[in-house]
């Protein structure tokens, strides 16, 4: 019971996450629960892979920014709206934070460091660190951009309305 | 004679308007970060419903853009500038929706300019709700990364004060994207920091390493290596290599911070 709590309480706050940085890039507002839905699955899928099955966070940032990419893609012929509007927003919380983090810090130790040991000490993590934060945004951006490649019709005609000009409202799109 | 040459005259009008209208059209979705795919999509789509043919070329400051009628008889080309803008996924989708009215309602185009006028016009969220999303958002991320709520709270304060400052100094100032950039990231990272200066909750550390992640240039990085996937490798370039250096003073603002306040958390 607590896992799946946890589970549900990572969606949640992905979807939040998600909203939230949609809205900096002027998101259509109708189209938030659109991006936090992506955000949700991927974020979740994520989860599981990682604490359930012990996946490390480069595969399962692969295929939970798969997961989220398809579902955006499935999503945004509802929305009207282009896939990557919302699969961009939904991926921006599974950005690997503490290793970017981890990697600038490591960076200004070695630097700062006076022996050989400690700088190569510092120096290895960084490259660790950065290493991982690379793969992971690498792994997120392939997981977007492979669903809008192969369901290309349905990513490049979801903004398509089959309704024509309305006499009333001439300017309307 | 002169019904060619007025026929001429008459032909050369039409493309000159149909590609001023594709060039406002193409530089406008660029600016608001569409990939070099669906732009060309769209102004494909577009020129078609015109009976022209067009070739597009996108760089990362300007668009290329030469119009030619149907028999390849008349040329017309046109250099425009990309208008520097943040990014907006909305009217990126309503120009995309404007570009499927126009092919399927095969819209005349004084009717279709005036209906991209109207987009234009369309507004952005408002500044107050928006920051507040923003710090709410990246609280949810600070709690995603295992921050307790005195690191969420901090962090939504952090956000606020980071964010606002870049609307500022963009928007108002109008200074550099970087120089906004590097100084919200070092005014976040230090507000953040009063959780390790006065032994605030558990996790100081998640509060500091998620203080600057609204600031992530998300956008350029995935759009960038999508150009390059279709093989505009120019634009792509263009747009990867501010994505870097957007994160290279967002990474200098955090050193600021850790230098600042004397941090080693590894």
């Amino acid at each position: 019971m607590e896992l799946i709590i946890d589970i549900l309480s990572d969606g949640f706050f992905a979807a939040i996450a998600a909203i939230g940085f949609g809205a900096i890039s002027n998101v259509p507002v109708r189209s938030f629960t659109g991006c936090a839905i992506p955000a949700a699955i991927g974020h979740m899928s994520r989860f599981v892979l990682m604490t359930i099955l012990s996946w490390n966070i480069i595969l399962a940032s692969l295929i939970g920014a798969f997961a989220g990419g398809l579902c955006a893609i499935w999503l945004s012929k509802y929305y009207k709206c282009p896939a990557e509007s919302l699969s961009i927003p939904a991926m921006l919380p599974m950005i690997p934070g503490m290793y970017a983090y981890h990697a600038v810090q490591a960076l200004v130790l070695s630097f700062s460091e006076k022996s050989e040991d400690g700088f190569m000490h510092y120096f290895m993590l960084f490259n660790y660190n950065a290493g991982v934060c690379t793969l992971v945004m690498l792994a997120l951006v392939a997981g977007v951009l492979i669903p809008i490649y192969v369901f290309n019709k349905r990513a490049f005609t979801a903004t398509r309305n089959a309704e024509c000009l309305d006499p009333s409202h001439p300017d309307k799109i | 004679m002169e019904s060619t040459a007025c026929d001429h005259s008459s032909t050369h009008a039409r493309l000159k308007a149909v590609c001023a209208f594709l060039a406002r059209y193409s530089t406008t979705l660029v600016a608001c970060g569409a990939t070099t795919q669906r732009v060309t999509f769209n102004v494909v789509r577009i020129a078609k419903t015109y009976d022209t043919q067009v070739v597009l070329t996108i760089l990362s400051n300007h668009v290329m853009i030469t119009v030619h009628d149907l028999n390849g008889d008349h040329t017309y080309t046109l250099t425009r500038r990309i208008r520097q803008a943040p990014i907006d996924f909305s009217l990126n989708s309503a120009l995309s929706r404007l570009s499927w009215k126009i092919a399927d309602c095969n819209v005349e185009l004084a009717h279709a300019q005036r209906m991209f006028d109207t987009l234009l016009s369309r507004h952005r969220i408002k500044i107050i709700p928006l920051t507040l999303m923003v710090g709410a958002a990246n609280a949810s991320f600070c709690r995603l990364f295992g921050g307790d709520l005195p690191a969420m709270l901090i962090v939504f304060i952090a956000t606020i004060a980071g964010f606002w400052l870049k609307h500022i100094m963009t928007s108002k100032w109008h200074w550099s994207i970087y120089a906004a950039t590097f100084i919200s990231a070092s005014v976040a990272a230090l507000v953040s920091c009063a959780p390790m200066v006065f032994g605030w909750g558990n996790t100081p550390q998640v509060a500091l390493a998620t203080s600057v992640l609204f600031l992530v240039p998300g956008v350029p990085f995935i759009n960038g290596l999508s150009d390059m996937m279709t093989a505009h490798y120019t634009c792509g370039i263009g747009r990867l290599f501010k994505a870097v250096m957007l994160t290279v003073c967002l990474t200098g603002g955090l050193m600021v911070a850790f230098l600042c306040m004397d941090i080693n958390m590894l």
